[in-house]
């Protein structure tokens, strides 16, 4: 094994541990700020994994979305949620369905680690290399505004429809009210 | 850059990660936390197979580029979700929100 091959699979393994220990820990972080936290370090190993893919402009957008608005509009959630007792915030459900979940999701990778590494092909073992000069972002763009025009614009008119449809579902019930009680509440604030 | 099947296996485990924490969570904004790890599990594995196989093709790179689109809009719509049960049953537990079921 070269020194490359050797360089690369230590910066692999370094972000392989960032995004693992990242999901570990937002399963098992009993408090769920502390989950969020460890999400955002999940996302950033995954934008390293794009940067060794060589998918620069990914790995810009894993960065800009995932952990500039998808984690912090978690972390506002959480605080608009929050509870006197955050250390308890992240539970498992019941052990019954805690074994029963654990089982699906070992199952699955068992199954498809077993399945996909014994099915291999064998090649491609390694990457093609990209000829001198290429310019994915470039292409990427260019595709974006010529072939793919229809899906771009529709993705536009999807989020829109989901911001005014977070901002309809989201509101208050009785504007100038404040919240509304439920019949089998007791003085709730 | 490492072998194809390194990204695979990273990818199943962030998939089963996120699957077994949407199974078992009992805090909803955990179990969309989850839900974008899957997402990203499967964003890490289209990446991988299109610079392997395609690298020029540029395929995998869109589909990720949509699938980031569709998860922020989710992402948005399930905290609006979660924060409307809030208010109104004072609680993010989803075992308290059995009554969805009809």
């Amino acid at each position: 094994m070269s020194t490359d091959q050797l360089g690369s699979l230590l910066v692999f393994a370094g972000l392989a541990f960032l995004v693992v220990g990242g999901g570990l820990g937002v399963v098992f972080f009993r408090n769920v700020f502390h989950a969020a936290v460890s999400m955002a370090f999940a996302f950033l190993g995954v934008a390293g994994i794009y940067f060794s893919l060589q998918a620069d402009f990914l790995g810009v957008i894993q960065v800009l979305i995932y952990i500039g608005a998808v984690a912090v509009i978690i972390a506002f959630a959480i605080m608009l949620t929050r509870r006197g007792d955050m250390a308890e915030t992240n539970r498992f459900v019941s052990p019954g369905q805690l074994a029963l979940g654990a089982l699906t999701a070992a199952g699955l990778w068992v199954a498809l680690l077993g399945l996909g590494l014994s099915q291999w092909p064998g090649q491609p073992a390694q990457a093609p290399p990209l000829p001198a000069g290429t310019d994915l972002t470039l292409s990427l763009g260019q595709l974006l505004l010529s072939q793919m025009a229809l899906p771009f614009e529709i993705a536009a008119v999807l989020l829109l429809v989901a911001l005014v449809g977070a901002v309809l579902i989201a509101r208050e019930d009785h504007p100038g009210q404040g919240r509304r009680e439920q019949p089998g509440e007791v003085g709730k604030s | 850059m490492v072998p194809l099947p390194y990204y695979f296996a990273l990818s199943l485990t962030l998939f089963s990660i996120g699957l077994f924490g949407a199974l078992t969570k009992r805090n909803a904004i955990t179990v969309l936390m989850s839900i974008e790890l899957m997402l990203n599990a499967v964003n890490i594995n289209l990446v991988a197979f299109s610079r392997f196989i395609t690298p020029q093709a540029l395929l995998g790179h869109l589909f990720v580029i949509f699938t980031i689109t569709v998860a922020a809009a989710e992402v948005a719509v399930g905290l609006a979700l979660v924060l409307t049960l809030n208010r109104h049953r004072d609680s993010v537990n989803l075992q308290d929100f059995t009554w969805l079921r009809g």
